[in-house]
């Protein structure tokens, strides 16, 4: 387990994320693919749950420590729409303690202060909901599931109550985040630009090295994502937001790679 | 009888008050569009102040840093990708190659690339730094693969002065008695450690000049005959190194806290291997080196607590 005590005390929270830590509350939903992969939630709970507010891992076992939960459902791509179903139904509900519900897959990391810098200007009781946004079989686009997407209180409580409950959303789908979008357009809830003042991206599905590497080293896993981008993305430096939110396919050693240089190393003097 | 204030009057103004309608409202939508302006770059404002691309220059520390890259002729992706990111944060730099990289910053050691030929360019650095010397304070030496955060060197190097005999790094001490500095974690000489390597050292015919495998040892063999000491303290207050000459994942990597014997101190565990305030990596490949300034002086966080930053080691 990553030790805590160290990080904790090597920073001092600055008045307004403290304050956006209390008036930004989200719970994180992280979905656990398989047993090799606990080593991963592990970690991925050891960084993201000292950040969300809430946290539960949504996996094939319960463990009160990290908190883990059995979704009762099979491992397997094909699961993964029933199973993001039943977390937001039974475990990521919280709509009286959160305001925001994030979903993500245990080997995405994610900056939960700046996911509060950009949701601080919205008001979580209007159906909303930010991510990677991409185009293709959905009009308004759809969130990518690796990068990870975040639900208002108001987007949860009518995916719950009229997608799931009262069924206007289907049931059974091969690609979960297309889903969701499919859904979240049926429903009536708007596909939110998280996009910064200088028009760049801030939810990433895939690792930076992907984003930040000019065209010509764009690696042929990710060419379908080039293709699907709703807003477009510049490549080298100015691909990706300063206050970028999440990364994805990251291993346990790149997580604490991320961490060391994201919460850890400072340049001295910087402002 | 006076035409009174009727509104035949008024119409008869209202034709000549069209003339000032036209440019009042020019005026108008000019302001508007002013205002609308100044809200936009207010934004994007607030979003540089987040960016805090340049480093801002601390007051207090003066000491200029020239920077001595050992480059592999030809690798110029790796050229490009260290100009791209930390070495504009050195007051000076110089790329050693066996071949002119017509630049006006290169040194040439002619010769073919190999490991034989590194402690002929270690030579031609330190004979450059030594021509230099009343320009510069400090020395790095680096390969270009070695990544640098300039200002945390600039934070170690406060508690130091150029005026004496020394010279840190990481230390290993892998079959090597006394112990020696790594190449690839970089190096930094004082201004007196240059002059005396290569006045007492190199010109006196004390040191020996030809051709090693590993620069290191010979560079140290150099420094203990002209009373150059490497044994300064780099760890930090924390007992974390500074200087690292592997990848940060490979640090983290638990197992490798020894460098397999290799490393003098034994680095701490996972993430507490590494200072807050670490200086160098190595092994970086190009694309590493745009991800690690991207992380290291790009994303912000809003966490960053201005007086937190400001506060001394």
């Amino acid at each position: 387990m990553v030790s805590q005590e160290t990080v904790i005390s090597s920073r001092s929270d600055s008045a307004v994320a403290e304050k956006l830590r209390q008036s930004v509350r989200i719970f994180c939903c992280d979905h656990d693919a398989s047993e090799e992969s606990q080593n991963g939630s592990q970690n991925g709970a050891g960084h993201l749950g000292k950040r969300c507010n809430g946290l539960v891992f949504i996996s094939s076992e319960n463990d009160a420590d990290l908190p883990a939960v059995n979704s009762g459902v099979p491992e397997g791509r094909q699961h993964l729409w029933r199973k993001t179903r039943a977390g937001f139904r039974l475990h990521c509900q919280d709509l009286e303690h959160y305001d925001w519900f994030y979903k993500a897959d245990d080997d995405t990391f994610a900056i939960m202060e700046n996911m509060r810098f950009l949701l601080a200007d919205y008001n979580p009781d209007t159906p909303l909901f930010f991510g990677s946004h991409l185009r293709r079989h959905v009009r308004h686009g759809y969130m990518s599931g690796g990068a990870g997407y975040v639900l208002s209180r108001a987007a949860l409580r009518r995916f719950v109550e009229d997608g799931l409950e009262k069924h206007r959303c289907r049931n059974v789908s091969f690609a979960e985040d297309v889903e969701m979008g499919r859904c979240m357009q049926k429903l009536k809830v708007p596909a939110g630009d998280s996009r910064d003042s200088l028009k760049r991206n801030r939810f990433f599905p895939f690792l930076p090295s992907t984003h930040l590497a000019p065209s010509l080293h764009r690696r042929l896993e990710s060419s379908w994502y080039w293709k699907r981008l709703f807003y477009p993305e510049k490549e080298g430096a100015e691909c990706c937001s300063s206050s970028a939110i999440s990364f994805h396919y990251v291993k346990p050693e790149k997580m604490l790679e991320l961490e060391y240089l994201i919460y850890r190393l400072r340049p001295y003097g910087l402002s | 009888m006076t035409v009174p204030r009727t509104w035949r009057y008024f119409k008869l103004n209202h034709v000549q008050g069209s003339f000032l309608f036209l440019p009042i409202l020019v005026l108008v939508i000019c302001c508007l569009l002013l205002i609308q302006e100044a809200a936009n770059r207010l934004n994007v404002l607030k979003e540089n102040v987040l960016e805090g691309f340049k480093s801002s220059p601390n007051n207090e520390e003066t000491f200029r840093i020239f920077c001595m890259i050992n480059h592999k002729a030809g690798d110029e992706q790796r050229a490009t990708a260290v100009l791209d990111t930390w070495v504009k944060r050195c007051d000076g730099y110089a790329f050693v190659s066996t071949r002119d990289r017509l630049d006006n910053h290169t040194i040439v050691v002619p010769g073919n690339e190999s490991r034989q030929i590194l402690w002929a360019k270690v030579q031609a650095m330190i004979r450059h730094a030594n021509t230099i010397r009343n320009d510069f304070d400090w020395f790095l030496k680096t390969d270009d693969d070695t990544y640098v955060v300039i200002e945390n060197l600039r934070l170690f190097l406060a508690d130091h002065s150029p005026e004496d005999p020394i010279y840190f790094g990481n230390e290993f001490n892998y079959g090597y008695s006394g112990g020696y500095l790594s190449g690839g974690a970089g190096y930094v000489l004082a201004n007196r450690a240059v002059q005396l390597i290569v006045e007492n050292g190199f010109d006196s015919g004390l040191c020996n000049l030809t051709d090693h495998e590993v620069e290191e040892h010979r560079l140290e063999d150099c420094a203990i005959k002209v009373g150059v000491n490497h044994s300064g303290e780099t760890l930090d207050d924390q007992g974390k190194g500074r200087f690292f000459p592997y990848a940060p994942e490979t640090h983290f990597t638990p197992g490798n806290e020894n460098l397999n014997g290799y490393s003098k101190y034994p680095l701490g565990h996972h993430l507490d291997c590494c200072s807050d305030r670490a200086i160098s990596f190595h092994y970086i490949t190009p694309i590493n080196m745009y991800i690690l300034e991207y992380f290291t002086y790009v994303l912000r966080r809003l966490k960053y607590d201005i007086n937190t930053d400001s506060n001394p080691e």
